[in-house]
């Protein structure tokens, strides 16, 4: 436990210093390792939490599972009351963050990219029966090597029933916990009704983390009333589209106010492509028939780019790691500023590496 | 396939667990010929508990336990073993993650089959005990605070009363309570209160326990009236906190 050295205190921009008092993040690194790699530790005082089971079974499953696109957990330690668990440094922060720094939405490519490895994450899981139920923006962290990772499992679980060993088709399990991710939950299991749910929920997640990452913000956020207004009209059947001036109305310009006017004439200029379209809406169709599987989307053409560069995960990551490999070198001090320029570079240049790729 | 469960990958090890796990339950008729083979050759069990102390493969030894200990044959089996005891250590080990898959497992033994535990508890309650304290009074914050929950669990359980009845006339055992009440931590207070309260609702107290709370009344008294007064919505355990009061209160009148 004394072989990690703290380096930085790392705090979510936007976060009020009381907040994460009792759950500190910091940048540490390796003492005992030469190459200097970088980590986060997280310190969490169990003393504040009721229910130790819940930390128990996040870190059983990181145990449990093994991917490219998968966060993983490289130690686990208590001193006193205070749980620390030390994970691989992704510079990039999270998708929220991501938004943070691009509060009109990120480039097209870079959502594709995002959803080409996050469909590997969700294949891998999916050949082991668990589904994940928590795929969200915050839970998406970009590293400097272009790699995405899934985080948080605590909301997992697994197909396979602990009843009778059996894989279930559909499940029909509503935790109190899942109300965490309510923006991003799939109408079926907000439902709760007979028909249960299946791996179909974790891609409307997944649909409707790329239309925010694409819009800017969470399709059900700041609605009038709240969750109620979500809630019904997810219930109603309304469907998260995204925002380019195919889809701009003239009611949506005549209601834009000062605030937003912006927003709208950043939407006006904007047109993503027909796949992405098509991408989003099968999805996030709220009937299930329509909706694709995992396996549906991995042949999509809206992620078949990244797809041409190899159909191994493996090399894709390393494709991206030289992509990207000029900048890592790069210090970043302060977090929100350079986000945002090493961002719009990597989509230069990704877009005009991919490009040499077409011939 | 367990004896070289440390030289497979990764992955491989999770297949394995599955196709372990399958054949417990492969049913053929009534019987389980899996669970039969597991109860002629023992050494299965010892085995996969030995998995523990390697911890490359311990998770999947620990998946692999629990799956056997939902049959209560194996379960008597890993009971009346001398490998039972090596929980105790287990239990403690530096490695969060290997340590609460123990005490997973730790705890499934001692309450799937609650009458086989119960037998088994009133069989060894010197050892079980005596060695159950040491966890209590372990370094480890995490085997502090659930080893006192399960206690708690195990004594009011009403397949353990005999188990209970004796281990609340043991006056070491209440000391250690009022100790682990006085713990900085305020979850270790709120689980040693419940099985403090035990004593004190015990309506037959033999002499050396009365004697201990009489000679602490006014203190206890005291502390337990500022004891987690922000715990105001739980009404079950402000009851049961003024009952306690009542009680040490009106210990006194009974030896006038």
């Amino acid at each position: 436990m004394l072989n990690y050295r703290i380096l930085n205190t790392l705090r979510r921009p936007g976060l009020k210093a009381d907040e994460d008092q009792n759950c500190g993040s910091y940048l540490v690194c390796d003492q005992r390792d030469k190459s200097k790699t970088k980590y986060v530790m997280k310190i969490i005082d169990l003393e504040d939490f009721t229910n130790l089971n819940d930390f128990i079974r996040d870190i059983l499953w990181y145990k449990q599972l093994n991917h490219q696109n998968l966060m993983s957990l490289r130690d686990c330690f208590l001193i006193d009351t205070k749980l620390h668990l030390v994970k691989p440094y992704a510079s990039f922060g999270s998708c929220t963050d991501l938004l943070f720094a691009h509060p009109f939405g990120v480039r097209e490519q870079l959502i594709a990219h995002i959803m080409w490895q996050l469909l590997q994450a969700l294949r891998y899981l999916q050949d082991r029966h668990v589904m994940h139920r928590g795929v969200s923006s915050k839970n998406i962290y970009l590293c400097d090597d272009g790699r995405v990772l899934l985080d948080n499992f605590s909301h997992c679980i697994s197909m396979i029933s602990p009843f009778d060993g059996r894989l279930r088709r559909q499940i029909y399990d509503y935790t109190d916990d899942l109300k965490d991710e309510l923006l991003y939950l799939a109408p079926e299991i907000i439902f709760q009704n007979a028909e249960g749910y299946n791996f179909k929920s974790d891609v409307y997640s997944l649909g409707s983390v790329a239309c925010e990452l694409a819009n800017g913000s969470n399709a059900y956020l700041d609605m009038p009333f709240g969750h109620l207004s979500m809630l019904y009209a997810k219930v109603q059947g309304s469907e998260p589209i995204l925002l380019d001036q195919t889809q701009l109305t003239d009611e949506m310009i005549a209601l834009s106010d000062e605030n937003s006017s912006a927003y709208v004439e950043e939407i006006k200029k904007r047109r993503y492509s027909k796949e992405f379209h098509s991408f989003v809406k099968s999805c996030v169709s709220t009937r299930l028939e329509s909706r694709c599987t995992v396996d549906d989307l991995l042949t999509h053409p809206f992620v078949k780019h990244p797809r041409k560069i190899s159909n191994d995960p493996q090399l894709v990551a390393e494709d991206m790691a030289k992509l990207l490999g000029s900048y890592k070198d790069k210090q970043i001090t302060q977090m929100s500023t350079t986000i945002d320029q090493i961002l719009d570079r990597s989509n230069n240049e990704y877009n005009s590496i991919n490009l040499s790729w077409e011939f | 396939m367990i004896n070289n469960l440390g030289r497979v990958t990764f992955e491989d090890r999770k297949e394995i667990v599955a196709i372990f796990n399958n054949l417990l339950r492969r049913q053929v008729g009534t019987k389980y010929p899996a669970v039969d083979h597991i109860m002629q050759r023992p050494v299965i069990l010892f085995k996969l508990i030995e998995g523990y102390e390697n911890a490359d493969i311990a998770l999947n030894c620990g998946m692999m336990l629990r799956e056997c200990i939902r049959v209560q044959e194996l379960a008597e089996i890993i009971l009346k073993s001398d490998e039972f005891y090596k929980f105790f250590d287990y239990v403690q080990k530096s490695t969060f993650d290997i340590a609460s898959d123990a005490f997973a497992t730790f705890k499934d033994l001692l309450t799937k089959h609650k009458s086989l535990c119960a037998e088994f508890l009133e069989l060894n309650y010197d050892l079980f005990f005596s060695k159950y304290r040491d966890l209590l009074n372990s370094e480890n914050y995490v085997t502090r605070r659930q080893s006192l929950k399960l206690l708690g669990e195990l004594l009011l359980d009403r397949y353990n009363f005999s188990v209970m009845t004796k281990y609340i006339t043991n006056p070491d055992n209440l000391k250690q309570q009022m100790n682990l009440l006085k713990e900085k931590s305020k979850n270790i207070q709120f689980e040693a209160f419940h099985v403090f309260k035990i004593f004190v609702a015990n309506p037959s107290k033999p002499k050396a326990i009365s004697d201990i709370l009489l000679r602490n009344r006014d203190k206890l008294i005291e502390f337990l009236t500022s004891f987690h007064t922000d715990r105001t919505d739980d009404e079950q355990f402000n009851d049961e906190k003024a009952y306690l009061i009542k009680q040490i209160s009106e210990l006194k009148e009974i030896k006038a």
